[in-house]
This record gives C-alpha cells, structure tokens and sequence, in this order.
C-alpha cells in the first residue's frame, strides 16, 4: 500500500548539501506494521515526514513515494490536503503540539471529524465520546471538556490516538509517541494504540529509537543509521541473528534487563 | 559496616500553593543511607519526589523537616554562601541537560576552569594542565578544550559536565537523569564511563533515573519511590529480580525488553493492588 523506493534526501546547510536520507526503500502492505528505528540523526523521522510531504524547505528530496499506485510528490493544493487528512493519519511526540491550548479537547475531535470526512458536529461529538472509551479513557465528559493543560501527557497522547483513528485512515505514521511518557504510562498507550490497528486493519509505520518497544508492535523492522537503512527483518530475526554490526551495538547496548520479569516468563513457560 | 558516607533522615518537603490542596508533599518522610564508593539508584517515575530529593541533598533545595548527613557531619537545613561552598567540594551534580547547564557562549574550559579557581589553590598555568588531565579521564581530547557546547555531540558535552563535577574532586556525585537524554549507544559508553571512574577513584554516586534498565548496569543498591515515599529497597539483584511491591512489579512489567508486549491486562491488576 505505501512503496517509498530510493528516497534521498540532502538539506543546504551554510551553503553545503548535507546528506540527510541515502536511497531509503520500504514498503508497507495494508493492515501491516513496519517499524523503523534508529537515534537521532538517522533520518527516521525525516522518512515519515517525506511521506506526509512536510519536509523541511530547504530540502531537496528524490525518488517515489506511492500510496496506493497515488504518487504523492505529484499531489498539489487539495488532492494533497485530502491524502493528508483521509488517508494518512500522524501521531507526534508532544501532544501539546498538536492540540489547540485554549481549546477543549472535544473540539480537536470534532473539528477533525467534521472537517476531513464531513461528519455533522453533532453526530462527531457523539462519536468523540465511542473514541474516547475505545482508548480506555473512563471519565469520557470529563475529559472531552478539558483542556490540554489540564490533561496528563498520556491522556492527551490517548486523545490525539483518537483522533488519530478516527478517521480509520489507512495508514498511521506514529513518531516516537511514546518516549515524553512515563514507562507505565507508554506500556498503556502502547498496548492501546496496538489493539486500535489492529481491531481496525489499520497500516502503522512506527518510529521509536527503542528497538524492544518497535519489536512489540511491529511485524518488521528497519534499523537505520545516518540516513540509510542497514538491515531489516521480523523482530526475532533482529534480536537472536542481527546480521549488521550497528543492529548489534543497538542491542548490547541494552542488556536484557530486568532479570525477575525474564524468570517469571521463563517460570510460566516452565509450568 | 562503616559508617554511611550519605545518611538521610526523615525528609519532608512540601511545595505550598496558593490553596491547601494545592499543596505537593514532593518529599514525604524519606530516609536512606549510602556507603562510601558504592551507588545507590532512585528510582521513580516523574513527580516520585526523586529530583527533589537529590536537590535537597546537594543544597539546592531546603527541606522542611528531617537532616542531610555527609560524610558524618549535619549539613545546615538552610545552606548560604559559605556552607554551599564547602558542600561543593564533598558533593558535586550532573544535570539531564548539559546543553542548558553548561554556558553557551564560553568554550568547555571554561566551565571546568571556574570550578577549579573555586575550589583548589592551583594557578592559571597548572588550571590548564589540570583542566587537559581531567577531559582525558572523561575520553575527551585535548582539541575539545576550545570548543563551544554547540559544536559538541550530546554524549561530549555529558563528557564535560563530569569533567566539571570531577574538577572539585568530591567524594560524592549526584547524577540526575544523567544519561536520559542521549541515545541509547552514547548511553551504554558514558554509564561505562561512569562506573569506571566511581571504582579508580572510590566515588560514591546517587544515581536518580526513572529508567530500571539502566539500574542494572551501575547501581550496588535500588530505592523506588512513587508519590514522594520510598516503597521498596534494597540490593540490584534483589529489586529487580525478585521485587516485593506491586508498583515495583510494575515498573518492571512496563520496561520494554526483548520479546516483551503491552499487557493491559497485568498493567490494570497491578494498579489495583497498588491502590488497595
């Protein structure tokens, strides 16, 4: 469903065309979850963002990106807006980012529902609601009524999830929407934004800088580093045979921690 | 057992708001003790009170009740001048942030140099010689003296601010959060760093974090604190392998880790017998 192949990418930068994405290709078939990973610098965020047609400025990008057969460098003015908001469906970092401070949440919601896909006001504010709860959200007027500031970051971040599927765009494009959150905090919305795709055949394409966390969502993993994909393959794969020198520093780097969670599994499997 | 070179009794500290229920209790009646040259880990999620305690525990913070002893001696609750001066040279801290806590505009030395005027009687020439020795034993090279903080990497300028820390030649070091902001393979490398300098030199760290897999890798013994309290204690070994709170539980249950997934359902079991 999404074919990126050969993308490069160089921003000027005092003059110098510094080299940002180096012939980066993937492809993400319907329903499926691919996750990219890599630290800062690699370009995974820069991939997404070519993909949503965001890049910088100054950049200058090469190759194709296709969604659905749709080339999107060729899309302008409203054949663009409507990719961006129908089919293709982003959730950020910072939550604070993308939600309007001195507006309710329920107004991000309906907003994004009466806006992309027409739905009355009326009909979208119910339908916040049924999202609310479908992101384990309890006190739904509670928090349809409250602003931003008020909100945790992971209630916010359960938000933008809802209005993120709201949609039911093919494609969700999450960077890193975990990593400002708590740990127990990103175990929840991680596992809720898991059983959203899923239950709703929803296409991810994942980028975190953990590759423990992409492992537990993703059917396929890229590893990048400065711009390049350097290996890929199933988590399993990744983890027990990693074939590229960087995906083995990546994993050494984090020893297989927390002895008493691997021995209770090692005791259930035992049992 | 010696004597605990960090014994913390009792420490309260509440910020007041405007109204009573305002009021955060960040720090509620917390006591712990360090050895000499070991490293205790505080261990909580944001708002634990684990940041305030550290504060507390370097002067930056005043407690409202309870006593800081270092190295044998009550530090006064309400440090000045002179008294932080001193506590400088028994305790040194390193921020999340080397970006925002070292200067800008002046090169790296520069940092490392003002504490040296500071705290030791050497002259400008031997500051030189001793600011070089010092990026040395933090894997920097001597070409990096002159740099700004902005042509560093993150992982370089965290290298700077233990040099900094180092320059006082205290016998404790606060880290907070000091290795949370740089990628996780600049991570590995400075956490080596560290625990080789805590053994070549008999420092004694209190390593805050909110991230349990990097406990693993540096700290002789574990607190957890959740809502200003210390709920569980004890050695690595014990804490993470056979933890006895549910919250702890928790937080090792939530840690991505090789074939790990989001459980919901263990998440919301655990919560609950934390509330009951």
């Amino acid at each position: 469903m999404l074919d990126v192949q050969n993308l490069s990418m160089t921003i000027m930068i005092e003059d110098a065309a510094v080299p940002i994405l180096r012939d980066v290709s993937l492809q993400v078939a319907a329903g499926e979850s691919i996750g990219l990973v890599g630290e800062s610098g690699s370009g995974k965020s820069m991939t997404l963002r070519s993909i949503l047609r965001i890049e910088p400025e100054n950049a200058t990008v090469s190759g194709r990106i296709t969604l659905d057969g749709l080339d999107v460098h060729s899309l302008r003015g409203e054949a663009l807006r409507r990719m961006r908001a129908t089919d293709v469906a982003m959730i950020a970092q910072n939550p604070h980012a993308v939600l309007n401070p001195v507006l309710p949440v329920e107004r991000y919601l309906i907003e994004g529902m009466h806006d992309a896909q027409g739905v009355p006001r009326r009909q979208a504010r119910l339908r916040a609601g049924e999202l609310l709860e479908q992101v384990g959200i309890e006190r739904i007027d509670l928090v349809l009524g409250s602003y931003p500031h008020q909100l945790s970051g992971g209630m916010l971040q359960r938000v933008v999830i809802a209005g993120a599927i709201a949609g039911e765009p093919k494609l969700l494009l999450a960077d890193e929407p975990t990593t400002a959150l708590d740990v127990t905090t990103q175990a929840e919305v991680m596992a809720i934004l898991d059983e959203c795709r899923r239950e709703l055949g929803m296409a991810m394409l994942f980028v975190t800088h953990d590759l423990d966390l992409a492992a537990s969502v993703c059917d396929r993993i890229n590893v990048m580093k400065d711009g390049e994909i350097v290996e890929r393959g199933v988590p399993e794969q990744l983890r027990d045979h990693p074939e590229h020198p960087y995906t083995r520093v990546l994993m050494e780097s984090r020893p297989a921690t927390v002895m008493w969670a691997s021995n209770r599994e090692a005791e259930v499997a035992h049992d | 057992m010696t004597e605990a070179i960090i014994s913390v009794d009792q420490l309260t500290k509440t910020f007041r708001g405007k109204r009573s229920r305002d009021s955060v209790t960040a720090v509620d009646a917390v006591s712990i003790a360090v050895q000499p040259g070991t490293c205790l880990a505080v261990v909580g999620e944001s708002g634990s009170g684990k940041t305030t305690l550290a504060r507390i525990i370097v002067g930056l913070e005043t407690a409202d009740t309870g006593t800081v002893k270092l190295g044998g001696k009550t530090v006064a609750r309400r440090a000045n001048r002179r008294t932080l001066r001193a506590r400088a040279r028994e305790i040194q801290m390193v921020f999340q942030d080397p970006q925002s806590s070292l200067n800008r505009r002046l090169r790296v030395q520069v940092a490392v140099d003002e504490v040296l005027r500071a705290h030791t009687p050497l002259n400008a020439k031997q500051r030189r010689a001793r600011c070089r020795e010092l990026f040395e034993q933090v894997g920097l090279e001597a070409r990096h003296l002159d740099a700004i903080p902005d042509e560093l990497s993150g992982g370089q300028r965290q290298r700077v601010a233990i040099a900094r820390a180092l320059a006082a030649e205290p016998s404790i070091i606060v880290l907070d959060e000091a290795v949370a902001a740089l990628d996780v393979t600049v991570q590995a490398q400075i956490l080596k760093l560290l625990d080789e300098l805590r053994r070549s030199k008999g420092l004694t760290y209190l390593f805050i974090t909110h991230d349990l897999s990097v406990v693993q890798m540096i700290a002789d013994e574990v607190v957890v604190m959740r809502r200003g309290s210390i709920v569980e204690r004890g050695t690595t070994a014990q804490v993470l392998g056979d933890p006895q709170h549910p919250y702890t539980q928790l937080l090792l249950e939530c840690a991505p880790r090789p074939g790990w997934k989001p459980k919901r359902g263990v998440i919301r079991a655990l919560r609950e017998e934390i509330a009951s």
